[in-house]
């Protein structure tokens, strides 16, 4: 039987590093999930950039998300960003972290990402994200908008084949 | 290609329990995950659940919404179907841990749980834990603090390779 969910790569850092990216994804499936563990130098927001081939970096980015600091709950959007969005948190605890992408590879489509953050300090968060393109999106750069990731992030990238 | 996502464990109760427990957790896999579908002998529209990991409750941040409201608090207790809910009705949720065996850094906990009814109230959930140890995590229970889950809820304890 063919494997439905297939681990396509995995980063796991033993020191800092400003960004983490994953290139030449496969477009052979269906919806892909990037989940793990993330460890920041300093309290940040993790931002993504899509591409098929090279980052847009273009105002094609918008979000609607839900979060929970603690002691307050609040909703937001933000559109024509330049970057999309997977979380805050304020402290250097691991983070867990999830974005699923359906249907990643057609060409007809703009794209959504789901994101679950749960930083135990900092905002739990449920966002999506929209990329208004309808290229295939074959790489993803995430960075921390202050500081770097550090030593402990662990991040894999699964393919889910719907057949 | 070997299974990335493997069943490790399963129970369905065949009669009411205070908690479930999951004991010798193999740290064979690169994060583990436990979904389930749940409701206890609460007489209200809603229960409580503890989780621990190796006998620590977590701590964290709480997200949660009824219908009517939203409210945040760093109580990362779950919320699981009462016996006051509409009958037959059940919760559902699932508990992602990443680099669950790492002994090197502490474990971010993300918790989703949904729990509608078609009643007037029902509840959605979102948890950011953390277990405050460099410990593998070994052990997994989760309690229904007043009442008990009740027959037929059920809980699904699966690994995640990632090669």
């Amino acid at each position: 039987m063919a494997a439905t969910y297939e681990p396509i790569a995995t980063t796991t850092l033993t020191g800092t590093q400003a960004n983490i990216e994953f290139t030449s994804i496969s477009g052979a499936y269906t919806d892909f999930i990037l989940t793990g563990t993330v460890v920041r130098t300093a309290g940040s927001d993790i931002e993504f950039v899509l591409g098929n081939g090279s980052y847009d970096t273009g105002s094609n980015y918008s979000l609607t998300y839900l979060y929970g600091t603690g002691s307050a709950a609040g909703s937001g959007r933000g559109i024509n960003a330049t970057k999309g969005n997977a979380g805050y948190a304020s402290s250097t605890n691991p983070m867990s972290l999830t974005i699923q992408a359906q249907n990643y590879s057609n060409t007809s489509t703009y794209k959504t990402l789901l994101v679950r953050n749960s930083p135990a300090s900092g905002d739990v968060s449920a966002i999506v994200n929209l990329w208004r393109s309808t290229s295939a999106i074959n790489q993803i750069k995430l960075t921390p908008n202050s500081g770097s990731f550090g030593a402990g992030t662990s991040l894999t990238l699964y393919g889910i084949k719907a057949a | 290609m070997a299974t990335t996502y493997e069943i490790i464990n399963k129970t369905t109760l065949g009669s009411d329990a205070a908690y479930i427990e999951f004991t010798s957790i193999p740290d064979t896999y690169k994060d583990v995950i436990l979904v389930g579908s749940t409701r206890t002998t609460k007489t209200s529209i809603n229960d409580e659940a503890e989780l621990k990991l190796n006998g620590t409750a977590i701590t964290g941040i709480r997200l949660f919404g009824t219908g009517a409201g939203v409210a945040c608090d760093t109580i990362p207790i779950m919320l699981p179907t009462g016996a006051n809910a509409t009958s037959n009705t059940f919760d559902n949720f699932t508990i992602y841990i990443p680099n669950y065996a790492s002994t090197t850094q502490y474990k971010s906990v993300s918790i989703d749980q949904t729990g509608e009814n078609n009643g007037t109230t029902a509840y959605a959930v979102f948890i950011a834990g953390l277990y405050s140890s460099n410990t593998a995590v070994s052990t997994i229970r989760l309690t229904s603090l007043t009442g008990s889950y009740v027959t037929n809820s059920s809980f699904y304890l699966y690994g995640i390779k990632n090669s």
